[in-house]
């Protein structure tokens, strides 16, 4: 029987991180620098884990950062990169000296595998990733070719996803374990509910009694959760939609960083290793920062980045 | 002439967001991937097509946002939208075959407009690691045509893929069928150039038009295949003073997309 009161999931992070033995496969769901759990991570760097299998979609600097830092020697990706600041540095690096295996797949193929896992399914059949060189690439035993016994169309089956550990990050999570949630969900849900172990963490705990005047917003009942975290700005440099923004200039500066092995190691030992929690981390961010950052409340995001014009044309 | 006003001062990027937005029409349905195709698909959206339904991956549908978003999974996307949902949904929307427009940045693209965003060199010990699929190879894969946005470069052009990451016609006319696609398939190809398109026949790639001031030369010489080159090749309309001011004025006031990757 699990147990639903929130007294007996509450978790400081380093106990919820001690939670996750070395050779776990992990998944920390993440997409759009939004609602990922940065403080999560930054503690599984910080308590050395390592051998980690690391499953998920489209990823950014959440997974260069593990990468860099040692923690994981498998992963299952849709996508590493940052977008339109460049490569991930540090992925980069890991894969070209031959110290990360990499299987590819699509985004939209993560997803499903993650959808066929929450669903209790074995596998799940795709168009995606017909006549491309992706089924040329990933394990023998995660793909078949398979021709639809009803229509004949030619379908690819891949191999379900139940991570070990899924770590999300929400706004809210209330009394029972609930997890209320404002903005995009992502492929959050999938990756939560094909876990076999699920860990939250949170920027605020809430009574019970103001997620039940918003159901709707509960992305995963308390039953499901195993551990709670409470972590404001738990998210940084990441968004928190309604909360904050993403730290823009830290990913940058973090991007920069990373690019000379060296830099990065100091970047690790600056806001991490020397520093013994997020509340060190976020004195090291400062609180003028995170004021900026601090959404507007009729826009859920902050208007920050208005006033940096980069120069007239 | 026709009684447009064309901007005389405009930057080689300009032109060509401006060329692959006029590829988009009003009242089309456009799943746009991360870089270029952003900046492109907004300039659309707030010149002659503000009925296109602009998705992306990320969940977002029906997006009319104020602020330039940087990434597709950006919050400011929330804004002024007319549906956020899951990713299962809306890559379900490729799959069943109701997006119209697909468009793509890329790191590498043939001449069969197949598209490379995994790795340079071998796949297990590669030059380059690059990010991966993401969601583009769902959408070349699914949406029913694909626009392809990329700045024009010998090292971007090459005669074959390393790796195929987004199917494009694959090795010809009867390549997506054969591979079990029963639709789709890349249409233009637009660069900082020239725009491209391709031959019915080999579904190989075929100059269209030559931006104003470039030449087929350049052209082909920034081009790692031998292009197709049509007798007669038409100048590439220039952008218009309106066009130019909503770029710079409403869909990237701070430059994010239109400073840092000036490169002329």
């Amino acid at each position: 029987m699990g147990t639903h009161e929130i007294e007996d999931k509450l978790k400081t992070m380093q106990e919820a991180v001690k939670m996750i033995p070395d050779g776990s496969s992990i998944c920390c769901p993440s997409f759009g620098y939004e609602k990922v759990s940065f403080a999560f991570i930054r503690e599984l760097i910080r308590q050395r884990k390592r051998n980690l299998y690391l499953y998920g979609s489209g990823m950014n600097v959440d997974a260069d950062m593990l990468i860099g830092a040692g923690c994981i020697s498998k992963a299952e990706i849709g996508h590493i990169g940052f977008e339109n600041i460049g490569l991930a540095p540090c992925f980069r690096r890991a894969v070209q000296e031959g110290k990360l295996e990499v299987e590819d797949y699509t985004n939209f193929i993560m997803t499903m595998r993650f959808w066929a896992g929450m669903m209790g399914l074995p596998f799940i059949h795709m168009k995606s990733g017909l006549g491309s060189d992706i089924p040329k690439t990933v394990g023998k035993d995660k793909f078949r070719e398979f021709l639809c016994p009803f229509t004949g169309e030619k379908l690819i089956l891949y191999r379900a996803v139940n991570p070990d550990f899924t770590i999300i990050h929400v706004q809210r999570v209330d009394e029972e374990g609930n997890a209320h949630v404002d903005g995009p969900l992502y492929d959050n849900v999938e990756k939560a509910k094909s876990a076999k172990t699920l860990i939250v963490t949170c920027e605020e705990i809430v009574t019970s009694e103001f997620v039940r005047r918003s159901p709707e917003k509960t992305m995963i009942p308390g039953f499901l959760v195993k551990a709670v975290v409470e972590v404001p700005f738990g998210a940084h440099p990441y968004a928190c939609y309604k909360y904050y923004d993403y730290d823009w200039e830290h990913i940058e500066y973090y991007a920069r960083e990373a690019a000379d092995p060296e830099k990065f190691q100091k970047y690790l030992e600056e806001y991490i290793y020397s520093v013994e929690d997020n509340w060190g981390y976020l004195k090291k961010i400062g609180i003028e920062k995170i004021l900026k950052l601090r959404a507007n409340t009729s826009l859920g995001y902050s208007t920050y980045y208005r006033s940096l014009v980069r120069r007239k044309i | 002439m026709n009684g447009k006003k064309y901007a005389k001062d405009y930057t080689n990027l300009e032109m060509m967001a401006t060329a692959a937005a006029r590829q988009i029409k009003d009242y089309e349905t456009v799943f746009v991937g991360t870089g270029l195709p952003m900046l492109a698909s907004m300039l659309a959206l707030y010149s002659h097509a503000p009925h296109a339904v602009i998705l992306y991956e990320s969940g977002y549908i029906g997006c009319k946002n104020i602020d330039t978003a940087r990434i597709i999974g950006d919050i400011r996307l929330m804004y002024n939208l007319a549906q956020v949902t899951t990713m299962v949904d809306v890559l379900g929307l490729l799959q069943t075959g109701r997006i119209d427009v697909g468009f793509l940045g890329g790191a590498q693209i043939d001449k069969y407009g197949n598209i490379n965003a995994t790795t340079i060199g071998d796949y297990h010990r590669p030059k380059v690691r690059l990010p991966g699929s993401g969601g583009a190879g769902d959408i070349a894969a699914l949406a029913r045509r694909i626009l392809i946005i990329t700045i024009h470069e010998k090292r971007r052009f090459p005669e074959k893929v390393d790796y195929l990451t987004s199917v494009g016609w694959i090795d010809g006319p009867e390549g997506r069928k054969k591979a079990g696609l029963n639709w789709g398939g890349p249409d233009k190809v637009i660069t900082d150039l020239a725009i491209m398109g391709f031959d019915e026949k080999t579904k190989q790639m075929k100059i269209e038009s030559i931006h104003p001031g470039k030449t087929i030369e350049e052209v082909q010489e920034k081009t790692g295949f031998k292009l197709i080159i049509p007798k007669e090749i038409p100048t590439t309309e220039p952008p218009t003073v309106e066009e130019i001011k909503i770029l710079r004025e409403k869909v990237d006031p701070t430059g994010f997309f239109l400073i840092r990757r000036l490169k002329d």
